[in-house]
């Protein structure tokens, strides 16, 4: 019972993280929304690892935490420059980084 | 079973509030308080060492990392359209749900294994992290050489 508790919640994390990336238009929101789908990702990696013999959770969520730390890092770096040159943070307003 | 289920309500609770606060710096609080849920989660199935790598990698890092590297424009709001999420929100439940009712459990060992084959080395996953972080430094490099450009 457990189990599927962990399950439903990650399938609801799920869309609402896809919920934000859809209906959101600020950078910074759809970021965090796609570290909600990462969290989801996590905890259906828990739940499914509880009936699984061969599935090691560990290498799972390294590479998960990973490609969430490389989109904050990412996210912090685009901003700083955005910040800096005064671009918006409308995705609507984006093409400005075309250079 | 009773606080395992408190805790996934709470999470959810978290998660909306991101959406539906008005500011920046308290949305990423939200998401900071999302992952400590988590971490809380993670404890009352039984992975204590996993829970406690959550909080020290993802809260003590990352989230301290997210809040002082965005601190400069705190006061921004967030721009959701709640309608919008609202709805998409609501037919992705649905449909999950639908998947969740016809999906059964027994037949995840299978999966597994197949996932199992794919990724059985260690080495090719660690391989995966240390080009997930090359992309990162490459993009932050490609990042400061357009802002020395302008």
């Amino acid at each position: 019972m457990s189990i599927m508790i962990v399950a439903i919640l990650s399938f609801f994390m799920l869309s609402f993280g896809i919920a934000g990336v859809v209906s959101s238009k600020n950078m910074i929101m759809i970021i965090i929304s796609a570290e909600l789908i990462l969290v989801a990702a996590s905890l259906a990696v828990v739940s499914f690892a509880f009936e699984s013999l061969f599935l090691s959770v560990m290498e799972f969520l390294l590479t998960i935490w990973s490609v969430m730390a490389m989109e904050i890092i990412a996210l912090v770096a685009a901003y700083r420059y955005m910040h800096r040159e005064e671009i918006s943070f409308d995705i609507d307003k984006l093409s400005s980084l075309k250079g | 079973m009773l606080i395992l289920l408190l805790a996934a309500l709470l999470e959810l609770v978290f998660v909306l509030y991101i959406f539906q606060l008005k500011k920046m710096l308290y949305a990423i609080l939200a998401l900071v308080l999302v992952f400590i849920a988590n971490a809380a989660i993670f404890a009352l199935v039984g992975m204590v060492f996993v829970a406690i790598l959550q909080l020290f990698v993802i809260v003590g890092g990352i989230a301290t990392y997210l809040l002082v590297g965005l601190s400069p424009s705190m006061p921004m709001a967030v721009s959701i359209s709640k309608p919008k999420f609202a709805l998409s929100a609501i037919v992705l439940m649905l449909a999950f749900s639908f998947a969740i009712s016809k999906m059964g459990f027994a037949s995840s060992k299978a999966t597994s294994i197949n996932i199992y084959a794919i990724f059985g080395n260690i080495s090719f996953l660690y391989l995966l992290v240390l080009a997930l972080f090359a992309i990162c430094i490459a993009a932050i490099v490609v990042i400061k050489k357009i802002g020395v450009k302008k």
